[in-house]
């Protein structure tokens, strides 16, 4: 085995000597006949003449000899793969254009690949993964469908479910980090004890949680994130068993999880044990768990889903006042983290892919016109022995190799591409996304282009190779310059139907891109219902140890407002608790005095934000009717609240909203007074939908975290110092976190819409450009191919208006069939765009109208030029052309 | 003196070829030689087959070449049987004798 592999490697690699042995072998096989036959008496030519008659063919011998070696099949494909490129060479405007179509092709795929294979084929790659759900409420009648969990249900549930081996509640967690350094605000996984035996992972130092660690009163234990244990402790190898100070408590590292651990995506930078509180087992109210499921062996979600179904009608039974008709399910993990990208990825996925089949249909058009050319070499070798797979063979050698340096060009071209989609979303956004961290070019991304770089050449190698084999031996030979003749038959139609497919699928591409950017134009002009421009906004929280009282909280954000106030460059402050477009929000029932109670089954939820009086005018959201907050809501005044647009439009009809009152969590609890209305503020996902939202004075719930926002004169940023100081002179302990500009909010909410009009437009040109010179390509052609007609018409008499009609009507035919194929597969394709849309409907009728006109004008554009080009011809030297 | 020439069995020039080469290592044209001389001028191995069933049975690892000096001090390719050659003549030596047999039986009975 090891002999024959050492003899094929020779034969490979040294052919010039064995072909030189063998040479030898027989030179010498040929003397000793010789001698021989000298010795048999023959004179010396005798001999020698004998000798080689008995020999036969010397060539022959060495050509079956050859063929024992077993590399014939490298050595053609070696000796195509040469001919091959001395063929590119031979033609480099052309193998350029057809590289570059392919580049454009490959790296439009290999980059969206990447973000596919990142955020959909492997967002999460945990041993249990199979095994592992994501439990919700949900309740179809308040709006709710995926919501978070109250503390009750998690209890019942470990008590009842059979079907899940582990229930894990999730509850993020924010911690002023102390000690060394100045203090600064982290988030924490607060997590059961088993979460990460139930992802089945292993931390990179150190422990992970014992079980029990999560019951009240056990020392404090953290778990760190590889990326927070490299930059805030110096990746310190010794940092297991250390104390680290959170909100001034001690806690013991006990371990740091791999670099690629990240879960569950919510921009937390450590784990830490959630204490399930006794008291909290009762709690059916209170909905604000995310919780993960481990399935038994052997079970099912579908079985997992029937028993939570029961458990829910149980509670309900149980529970009634407190349950609201709440109903729990759940989710395969990987379904769950794979949601958003679901949206997104499918439509790149598709746009590449149309962007590849363009450029399919580019270069097979090209290599088409070049396989016309050398009809008369493939007939020559047909006529000469060679078998019709041996050239099809030659054919697939040379555009697959053509493909891959087409697709090793596109990859240096992803490089870039996957760079700039990473910086497309901002990274306060992008933690957020499942696998976005582990975007680039990996290895299955290199595989995937490899492969599809062949595939793409045996694909726009096929047409040309099929024509080819057609090839009737004589007709081509006995064609004489072939011009004349070669217009008409197959192989013109194919090229036609070559350029209809650009058109169309150009025009979906022009047409998706086109409904993206006016989505976006819409979301810049849309009213976010704040002012963005000029604010910037930063997050401070008290220690709940340190601030116990309201009075404190209180007395703390008045001093420090104020003391921003006055500083120079600030014309507004405020604060909010939760600040709106951050992706954070807070719900809430409430029940509006004076109307009948909501069912207990459909109670509707708001948004909560409690704010201080300044906060409307720091962020520009305006007052509808009534009033805003004032000094004298405080403690003392009576209760009062601000409602908005959609609020009052809702629930209120509209009709004398002020003055009006409303319960908010359950009937039991203090009525307040709408004061007043104010503007809607545009939702986290910047669509249609605004919730109704209410507002609570600051002075009345003093919050300990709050987001301070503050208009400046223009210099945002450069008031950040002086803030800094006014918070330092209050408490100088306290950290200041999260600093942004209102812009970089929202322009974060925006980003992932903006990323996908972006690759849409590029991809759009890419098809755009390719499309044209595809069209462009295919008519010059077509005039050189019927100068000889065209020169033969002129010297009839035809004006150069009317060779002008000849080839234009040609070119409108194509470039009407295309649009019409187009705007069919438009209609039936943008429909999936529907959900990431705004403020347009999926089959606009301006976007598909406009951009079926540019696309017309731009093909009728690429048939002008070869067209006036006709009009140029010389009926002499034409007419002389055969 | 008329020489009666036989066309060879398809397979048994490996055989031949083996079986020569176990007296020991030898070059293509000596190889032939013998096979005619054994077989009293009845087997005659034209070169047109010879050199590609060498070949192949290199290729196959059966035997194994070398260059070296002829009996003249010619440079000649010299073939030798390699321990699978030899387990591959047995082989063959044994299957080629059940088959002769087999004929033999049947075209000596009446």
């Amino acid at each position: 085995m090891l002999n024959r592999l050492k003899l094929r490697l020779r034969a490979l690699f040294y052919k010039a000597s064995m072909e030189q042995e063998l040479d030898e072998e027989l030179r010498f096989h040929l003397e000793k006949e010789v001698e021989q036959n000298l010795a048999r008496g023959m004179n010396a030519e005798e001999a020698r003449f004998a000798a080689l008659r008995s020999f036969g063919g010397v060539e022959q011998v060495k050509e079956k000899s050859r063929d024992v070696r077993g590399v014939r099949f490298v050595e053609e494909l070696w000796q195509d793969l040469r001919y091959g490129a001395r063929m590119l060479l031979k033609n480099p405007v052309l193998t350029l254009i057809a590289v570059l179509a392919t580049a454009l092709g490959i790296s439009a795929n290999t980059t969206i690949f990447s973000s596919a294979d990142a955020t959909l084929l492997r967002p999460l790659s945990f041993p249990n993964q199979e095994r592992l759900l994501m439990l919700f409420e949900r309740s179809p009648e308040a709006g709710i469908t995926r919501g978070s969990v109250s503390p009750g249900n998690v209890s019942e549930w470990r008590a009842q479910a059979e079907t899940l081996q582990e229930v894990i509640v999730i509850r993020n967690r924010d911690y002023i980090l102390t000690g060394e350094g100045p203090p600064e605000r982290y988030t924490s996984y607060g997590v059961s004890a088993a979460f990460f035996d139930a992802l089945g992972v292993q931390p990179h130092l150190g422990r992970t949680f014992h079980r029990g660690e999560d019951e009240a009163g056990q020392a404090k234990v953290v778990v760190l994130r590889y990326a927070f244990w490299q930059t805030r402790f110096g990746g310190d190898p010794q940092i297991v068993g250390k104390q680290v100070l959170f909100d001034d408590n001690p806690f013991e590292v006990i371990g740091v999880m791999p670099k690629d651990f990240e879960f569950p995506f919510g921009g937390g930078e450590m784990w830490t044990p959630f204490v399930f509180e006794p008291q909290m087992k009762q709690d059916h109210a209170n909905h604000y768990l995310r919780v993960l499921a481990l399935l038994k062996p052997e079970t099912t979600l579908t079985q997992a889903n029937a028993e939570l179904h029961n458990i829910s009608q149980r509670v309900h039974q149980q529970f009634p006042d407190q349950e609201s008709g709440h109903e729990a399910y759940a989710v395969a993990l990987n379904d769950e983290y794979t949601r958003v990208a679901k949206l997104y990825v499918p439509v790149m996925i598709g746009s590449a892919l149309f962007v590849l089949l363009i450029a399919c249909s580019n270069v097979a058009n090209l290599l088409l016109a070049r396989a016309t050319t050398r009809r008369k070499e493939f007939a020559l070798r047909l006529a000469l022995g060679a078998t019709r797979w041996r050239l099809m063979r030659q054919l697939l050698t040379e555009s697959v190799l053509l493909a891959l340096i087409g697709g090793a060009l596109g990859c240096l071209l992803a490089g870039w591409g996957i760079d700039a989609l990473s910086r497309g979303i901002p990274s306060d956004m992008s933690k957020y996304i499942p696998g976005w961290s582990r975007l680039g070019l990996s290895y299955t991304v290199l595989i995937f282009t490899a492969s599809l770089s062949v595939l793409t050449g045996i694909l726009f190698g096929l047409v040309p190779a099929w024509q080819m084999t057609k090839t009737s031996v004589n007709q081509t030979l006995k064609e004489g310059a072939g011009f004349g003749t070669l217009g008409k038959g197959g192989r013109s139609r194919m090229r036609y139907a070559l350029v209809v497919l650009e058109i169309a699928l150009s025009l979906v591409l022009l047409i998706g891109a086109g409904l993206f950017v006016r989505s976006f134009i819409q979301i810049l002009h849309a009213d976010l219902g704040v002012k963005p421009d000029n604010v910037i906004t930063m997050n401070v929280e008290l220690p709940r140890d340190k601030y116990p009282g309201d009075h404190q909280r209180r007395n703390f954000f008045h001093q420090l407002l104020q003391g921003v106030q006055s500083s120079p460059g600030v014309t507004e402050a405020g604060a909010v608790d939760m600040l709106p477009l951050s992706g954070r929000n807070n719900l809430s029932k409430f029940q509006i005095v004076g109307q009948p109670a909501f069912d207990k089954s459909k109670e509707p939820h708001v948004e909560i934000r409690i704010v201080t009086p300044g906060y409307f005018a720091a962020i520009g959201t305006e007052l509808r009717k009534g009033r805003l907050f004032n000094a004298r809501d405080d403690g003392q005044g009576s209760r009062v609240v601000l409602v908005n647009d959609a609020f009052a439009a809702r629930y209120l009809n509209n009709v004398d909203a002020v003055g009006q009152r409303l319960r908010l969590n359950d009937s039991q609890s203090a009525a307040y007074e709408i004061a007043g209305i104010v503007a809607n503020v545009m939702n986290e996902d910047l669509n249609d939908q605004v919730e109704p939202g209410v507002y609570l004075p600051f002075a009345q719930y003093p919050s300990r975290q709050m987001c301070l926002v503050i208009r400046t004169t223009g210099a945002d940023t450069q008031i950040v110092p002086a803030v800094r100081n006014e918070l330092a002179a209050l408490d100088p302990r306290l950290p200041l976190s999260g600093v942004k500009t209102m812009t970089q909010v929202v322009h974060e909410r925006r980003s992932p819409k903006e990323m996908m009009m972006w690759v849409l437009i590029i991809f759009a040109i890419m098809a755009l450009l390719m499309a044209a010179v595809g069209t462009y390509a295919v008519m010059a052609y077509l005039v050189t191919q019927r100068t000889h007609e065209i020169g033969v018409r002129m010297a009839l008499g035809a004006l150069p208006k009317d060779v002008l009609k000849l080839v234009l009507r040609r070119g409108l035919a194509l470039t009407v069939l295309g649009i019409g194929l187009g705007l069919a597969g438009a209609f039936a394709l943008t429909r999936v765009l529907g959900q990431l849309l705004y403020g347009v409907t999926a089959t606009d009728p301006l976007t598909f109208v406009g951009i079926s006109l540019l696309l017309t004008l731009v093909a009728l554009l690429a048939c002008w030029i070869p067209a006036r080009r006709a009009t140029k011809v010389n009926p002499m030297i034409a007419l002389r052309h055969e | 003196m008329k020489k009666t020439q036989m066309d060879l069995l398809q397979g048994t020039l490996d055989l031949l070829v083996l079986k020569t080469l176990q007296t020991g290592p030898t070059h293509g044209w000596d190889i032939a030689q013998r096979i005619q001389q054994v077989s009293q001028d009845i087997l005659h191995i034209g070169q047109g087959s010879l050199y590609p069933a060498l070949h192949r049975l290199e290729a196959q690892g059966w035997i194994a070449s070398e260059w070296g000096a002829s009996e003249n001090n010619r440079r000649a390719k010299f073939y030798k049987l390699t321990t699978t050659g030899r387990k591959q003549l047995a082989a063959e030596t044994e299957s080629w004798e059940r088959f002769t047999g087999a004929v033999e039986l049947i075209v000596k009975t009446n």
